[in-house]
């Protein structure tokens, strides 16, 4: 049987030569949905790894130095504000932290960042991302999914279905502990791609969401039958199975389900291993800070994030998505800026400096981008209201960053107003983003089409442009 | 578009020259993907043969040249039109016409699409898309026959069509049976012949009412050898309560039917399932179907009710407008307004016209005679159109109320008699007043900026024991009125404390219609009695409080002993009151939809609410060429006039589609494989004739649904045997189009569910079934789990289960349970692993499996065979084969063997287990 399965899959591989894109005339008679595809350009990167900051992170406290508001704090910004806004804004508000340059590349970084500068050079810091929803929700939706209002296939989905697997053994799409908040599920959905693109969550999906000690695959084990036992039952459903295919037609549909139970039974012991830590040496575990209580638990998600990377996952999302006592998002602060964005920093700085180190030492940076960002930054105003200052949602110019994957270390790109408001310079809209993402992956985003409902659906609706000039 | 069929369901497929038969692929997580390959009736059309507009020309331009060269005038290309004869005849100002009728070789079109020059080649190379040497001959045969244009199918009128001549007169059962039987004796095919009495027991069962007959039942039937066994049987399903509620499931799948938002934001629908169980009971009492289209468009608005239930009934219906998803927190409202009514039109389009009317909201339509200005017609319908939760006031309700008024009603004049004694002692002048945020003492907060603009308010900062003291001095002590001035959109009641003693239980508890400083009010709170001068009123509130403004407290004058005896007399009243309202009926609330604010609205440019163009009058799509709605009365929203618009006997669309979705229900797939697009770039119906047929017939017979099903299961079609070898036609249609065989398939998620729970013995048959129980909104792992459990206990059948939008409980999801965000018409059938993985491992299937075994256990004393053969009976209803009972006892002994810890599944539990995995179990034959 698992010979057959082999050469099967052999068989189509070979047959897999063309790229996915609308009316294709291709002349494959059938295959796998996750077979390996050919990219339509050439590829800079063959996976990725979303390290999703849930709730906002702070462009302006974090990447995006802007002297005015230091010079301005507590005046009036000079120009009038969005129309539609989250909450009530107050004046300009100083960053808590000063900055400074970092690396040779000269990347400005708060001094909260205390490990990432080291690897400043192997970071493209993405300045002028815009164009999103004002709220959590449509936001969330909008970077994952590409629309803030409609249910869309998620990224990673798209992704899946462009690129396919490598590795048949483990979803194409695994994201870690994700939450259920604000789209949720919708988040990691295939909406109307093939439910097989979706993305499969280690950890039960919640809100707050599961601890990486506690992350599991579903159905995985079963304690009522030993693996005899259950080889004993599936041997009974394929002789039931072929007594039925003697005397009538024989239904592939029928044999296919039979073989997926033979395939399930084999990954009830592969899947697992690829979640055990256990063989990881003591230098691994420190160098994503599994050793201290504050970065343990991300930590553990990254270290996950890789082991998943290296076993040819196409699309990981990492989130980093729980709750802090003053807020229900983690990077979502309103007020308490100080203190929220101390702790997030902290949770997250060295195991995602370690993450890119431990892909650079394993020679893995080279084909796997990484991408850091939340679902919009923060106001450089202060949100109206008295007690811990905090800012509101702001998605007309903020930051995210790539490492890896064929991107220009060391670059920034794009840039915002005076006082990190509107993004001005090389505009990087979340379609744009989306399209830039898909490029690097070899995919043309206009040619990854899906049909439904009568008409070719993208991840980037009508719009977006790559932007190739961020790569190296 | 290179995966079709099997995982993305027909409403994708499209019939292509790759389709072959193919290998089996294998992978992890990963679909099984199983191809079946199409007859090719109709396209690659004979040069010889007269080629279809419709049939054979009309696919291949929708798909590679009207998204250039098509309707929608803002993207054509070179100003060429190819969907309309006209155009694409007519020389273009200095260039000739790309098509001469006649004349292919001179036609430019086909030059273009024939060149060898990329700059000429047409589609344009790298766009995607190419025509095959099948399409090109297509097209050339067609401009030589005239390049006539057909107005597309299903815009035409439905004709009742002749019925067709047929060799084989002892076969059909029925007229639709000619129907068939012409197309395969045209093919030169053979229906299957007519499946074993047992397959047919379970497929009717299985098929109309969701549930497997018991063995008694298929005794009977095996026992009953007159010609009326059958009929009978059907008649008998179809009157049982369970028709309606497997077939309202059907409906729902259409109507995105679910218990709670799951967008951005996955708040429940607490109200939703009154619209599910709307539907089931409509379909059992047979509501005709153009009725049922009535109530859910204008339900709310419809005259000539005689009676409340059916006017709650109807209102309840409108929930198919109202029960979408909704991006709740967006904060721009013009856009959150225009999202929820695109949300409408896509669903009302694809569910009851078949049409992708949703594309035209930025564009007209690329393929579709669907102008833009449809789109907005029809918006303006729904912007006229409010969504709101409604009260049913059915005659129940009512006489309830009537009762609990009359309880109470003595109360409150006696109480209204006591108040108007003390108005008439208040003492005004002496009256003090004080801000609620100049408090003595206090942990709430104050408020002058938001809630409290301008007037300063008191409320909590959080969940906490909330409270505020006040030290007072009054000149006389005495009896006072106590008043507080706040407002409330949900109750957040407290209590009023006075030098330590509480003296008013459920204060501050009154609504004001919203949290803002517009909806500050006064309310008398009680009456105190001051004894000394000097004194604290605190007031307590937890874990939430009003936003309290100002309090003020009014001596009484006069007599204290009259006061006191009426401050008792009117406390005494209140308490009495407060009491009985308790028990105050409640109405059950729809989510229904009524009359808004009328109005039309402009075109939106590009789908931007930002860029407006023209104002377009209310109405009905028109562009598809039946007539529109003459016009809209200036105070109305239209939706009255589009129910009845849709159900004229002569719109071309509303029966098919329907019919056509009960043909795809009962056979698996549609005579149009596309049940959601009847558009150009739909499917092309397999059997037009029999689809006109049925739908006449189905109008003739006052929309009735239960007189279709008859029709169609009394049928020899239907009756047909599905495990059939039959080479020839394996070979010249192996896909089955021209259904020369019954299609085997796989169950439904709930049909699934229903009959292990049915076999378990654990199926508790109710009807009806109340909200959700079950967490949406931002739910924890540990909800989760809970929710899970919920599930797992549950005892109803699945249709009752809550659907959680965007989380719904997985065993259903596995088994390809629709995505409730929009409307669904095929059902996909998918084979992943991780469903085997459900099914070996999940604790629902072990747990039933194990009630299964106990359900039907071996006897002691008797023979394994016995056993075996009622198990099998039950289970499959059929015997096992000798073959089968070899493997069974064989199972049993090496299970045994292996069974070595106590705990552990026994061999018994294990080989039912096993049985309800089984292929033989999963399908309908």
């Amino acid at each position: 049987m698992l010979e057959r399965m082999c050469l099967g899959f052999g068989g189509v591989a070979l047959h897999g030569m063309m790229p996915r894109r609308a009316n294709a005339a291709t002349t494959v008679a059938t295959r796998s949905p996750l077979a390996p595809q050919v990219p339509h350009v050439p590829p800079r990167a063959k996976r990725v790894i979303f390290l999703f900051m849930h709730g906002g992170p702070s462009h302006v406290d974090l990447f995006d130095y802007k002297p005015r508001l230091y010079k301005e704090h507590d005046k009036p910004l000079p120009f009038k504000e969005r129309e539609v806004q989250f909450a009530n804004r107050a004046n300009i508000m100083k960053p808590p932290w000063d900055f400074r340059r970092v690396g040779a590349s000269g990347h400005w970084m708060s001094e909260l960042w205390e490990h990432l500068p080291g690897v400043a050079d192997d970071l493209c810091v993405i300045q002028s991302v815009c164009e999103t929803n004002v709220a959590h929700g449509g936001a969330c939706m909008k970077i994952h999914c590409g629309d803030e209002a409609f249910l869309r296939p998620s990224m990673g989905a798209w992704v899946s279905y462009g690129l396919g697997t490598e590795n048949n053994n483990l979803p194409g799409f695994i994201t870690i502990c994700p939450t259920t908040l604000h789209g949720g599920v919708n988040n990691f959905g295939a909406a109307f791609l093939p439910s097989v693109h979706q993305g499969v969550p280690l950890g039960a999906p919640g809100y707050p969401n599961t601890l990486a000690k506690d992350a599991r695959f579903n159905y995985m084990t079963n304690d009522s039958l030993s693996p005899r036992q259950q080889k004993l039952q599936l041997n009974l459903l394929r002789k039931l199975h072929e007594q039925n295919a003697a005397h009538s037609a024989i239904n592939e549909a029928l044999e296919a389900r039979i073989q997926s139970f033979e395939l399930a039974f084999r990954m009830q012991t592969e899947a697992p291993e690829v979640t055990d830590l256990s063989g990881e040496s003591e230098i691994t575990r420190k160098l994503y800070g599994m050793d201290d209580a504050n970065t343990e638990n991300f930590g553990q998600m990254c270290l996950l994030a890789r082991r998943f990377a290296e076993k040819g996952v196409r699309f990981i999302q990492v989130s980093h998505a729980h709750s802090l006592p003053f807020n229900n998002e983690q990077w979502d602060q309103h007020s308490h800026l100080e203190k929220g964005h101390s702790i997030n920093v902290r949770q997250i700085d060295k195991p995602i400096t370690g993450l890119i180190r431990d892909l650079k030492r394993l020679g893995m940076l080279e084909d796997t981008l990484v991408l850091w960002g939340g679902e919009f930054g923060r106001t450089p105003t202060a949100q109206a209201g008295s007690g811990e200052r905090g800012r509101d949602h702001h998605p007309d110019g903020f930051t995210v960053w790539m490492a890896g994957g064929g991107v220009q270390g060391g670059l920034r790109y794009g840039a915002t107003d005076e006082y990190g408001y509107h993004a001005i310079e090389d505009r990087m809209t979340i379609h744009d983003l989306h399209a830039t993402l898909l490029h690097i992956l070899g995919l043309d985003h206009t040619r990854l089409t899906f049909e439904h409902a009568g008409r070719d659906y993208r991840l980037t609706d009508v719009y977006g442009e790559p932007a190739t000039r961020i790569l190296a | 578009m290179m995966m079709r069929s099997a995982q993305n369901g027909p409403e994708n497929a499209r019939p292509t020259n790759q389709d072959r038969p193919g290998s089996i692929v294998l992978f992890l997580f990963a679909a099984l993907v199983f191809v079946p390959s199409i007859a090719h009736a109709g396209t690659g059309a004979d040069r010889d043969q007269a080629v279809s507009f419709n049939q054979d020309v009309s696919p291949i331009l929708s798909k590679h040249c009207l998204e250039c060269h098509g309707p929608d005038a803002n993207q054509r290309k070179a100003g060429l039109r190819l969907d309309l004869f006209e155009p694409a005849t007519s020389p273009r100002k200095a260039k000739p016409a790309a098509i001469l009728p006649g004349d292919p070789a001179a036609s430019p079109l086909i030059r273009r699409i024939t060149s060898d020059d990329p700059d000429q080649r047409m589609p344009p190379p790298g766009n995607g898309t190419s025509l095959s040497e099948a399409d090109i001959a297509t097209l050339k045969a067609w401009i030589g026959q005239g390049a006539s244009y057909e107005r597309h199918w299903a815009f035409q009128p439905v004709v009742d069509p002749e019925l067709p001549k047929v060799t084989n007169r002892a076969w059909p059962s029925r007229p639709m049976d000619r129907f068939v039987l012409a197309k395969l004796e045209q093919a030169g095919l053979e229906p299957a012949k007519r499946a074993d009495r047992r397959t047919l027991i379970r497929r009717a069962y299985l098929d109309l009412i969701g549930l497997p007959p018991t063995p008694g039942e298929v005794a009977a039937f095996l026992e009953d050898t007159s010609p009326h066994a059958w009929p009978r049987v059907v008649e008998k399903l179809l009157a049982l309560p369970a028709y309606g509620e497997r077939w309202g499931r059907h409906w729902l799948d259409v109507v995105r039917y679910a218990d709670s938002n799951g967008s951005d934001e996955n708040h429940a629908y607490p109200h939703a399932h009154h619209y599910r169980n709307y539907v089931i009971n409509a379909l059992n009492r047979d509501l005709p179907y153009d009725k049922f289209l009535h109530e859910q468009i204008a339900g709310d608005l419809l005259a000539n009710r005689n009676n409340r239930e059916q006017i709650a009934s109807a209102l309840t219906a409108t929930g198919f407008l109202s029960i979408g998803t909704k991006i709740l927190a967006e904060q721009d409202p013009v856009k959150k307004r225009a999202d929820i009514i695109d949300e409408q039109i896509d669903t009302f389009g694809r569910a009851i016209l078949g049409l992708t009317l949703a594309c035209a909201r930025c564009h007209d339509h690329k393929f579709d005679p669907i102008p833009s200005r449809d789109y907005y017609s029809l918006a303006g319908i729904l912007h006229s159109t409010d969504l709101n939760d409604r009260p049913l006031e059915t005659s129940t309700f009512l006489a309830k109320k009537k009762a609990f008024e009359k309880q109470t009603g003595l109360l409150k004049t006696r109480l209204k008699a006591a108040e108007k004694k003390l108005a008439g002692t208040v003492d005004l002048e002496n009256r003090i007043q004080w801000q609620a945020e100049q408090f003595d003492r206090g942990n709430v907060i104050v408020d002058n900026e938001n809630y409290g603009k301008n007037i300063g308010i008191i409320s909590d900062p959080g969940g906490q024991k909330n409270f505020a003291e006040y030290d007072l001095t009054v000149k006389t002590p005495g009896l006072f009125q106590l008043e507080l001035r706040y407002a409330a959109q949900k109750s957040r009641p407290g209590r009023i404390v006075m030098d330590g003693q509480a003296v008013i239980d459920n204060a501050i508890a009154k609504t004001t219609g919203g949290w803002l400083p517009e909806h500050q009010q006064w309310h008398a709170e009680g009456l105190l009695r001051v004894a000394d001068g000097r004194f604290t009123l605190r007031v307590e509130s937890e874990p939430m409080m009003s936003h309290i403004d100002q309090m003020r407290l009014t001596p009484l004058k006069g007599d204290s002993k009259m006061l006191d005896t009426l401050n008792a007399e009117i406390a005494s009243l209140n308490r009495q009151l407060a009491k009985k309202q308790k028990a105050e009926p409640k109405p059950a609330m729809v989510m229904s939809v009524k009359e808004g604010k009328v109005r039309n609205v402009k075109l939106h440019v590009r789908g931007s609410h930002r860029e407006l163009g023209d104002t377009i009058p209310r109405g009905a799509p028109a562009g598809f060429g039946f007539k529109g709605i003459p016009e809209v009365p200036s105070g109305q929203s239209g939706r009255l006039q589009l129910a009845n618009w849709l159900t004229h006997n002569e719109h071309p669309l509303t029966a098919r589609v329907i019919v056509n979705r009960i043909w795809r229900w009962h056979f698996g797939r549609g005579i149009v494989a596309s049940p959601n697009n009847f558009g150009t770039k739909g499917q092309r119906p397999t059997h037009p004739g029999l689809l006109d047929h049925l739908s006449r017939q189905f109008m003739r017979c006052g929309w009735s649904l239960k007189s279709l099903h008859r029709e169609i299961l009394n049928s020899s079609t239907y009756r047909m045997a599905s495990s059939v070898r039959n080479a020839v036609a394996m070979k010249r249609d192996p896909g089955n189009r021209l259904m020369w065989k019954r299609e085997m398939r796989r169950m439904e998620a709930e049909v699934f569910r229903d009959n292990l729970l049915q076999l378990s013995g654990r199926l508790r048959w109710a009807m009806g079934g109340g909200p959700m129980a079950v967490k949406s909104q931002d739910p924890s792992p540990a909800d989760l789990a809970n929710n899970q459990k919920f599930y797992e206990q549950s005892d109803r059948r699945s249709v009752y289960l809550p659907v959680v939008r965007s989380n719904v409980y997985d065993l259903l999801t596995l088994l390809d349970f629709p995505n409730a965000a929009e409307s669904v018409g095929s059902r996909v059938t998918t084979t992943v692993p991780t469903q085997a993985l459900m099914m070996m491992n999940g604790s629902f299937l072990m747990d039933e499996s194990r009630r299964v075994a106990k359900n039907w256990p071996p006897h002691p004393g008797e023979e394994l065979e016995q056993s075996l053969n009622r198990l099998y009976q039950a289970v499959l209803t059929r015997s096992p084969t000798p073959d089968e009972l070899q493997w069974a006892a064989r199972f049993l002994e090496d299970y045994s063997a292996e069974d070595t810890d106590p705990n552990r599944t026994k061999s018994w539990d294990a080989l039912c287990h096993t049985l309800v995995m089984s292929n033989d179990f999963i399908h309908v034959w």
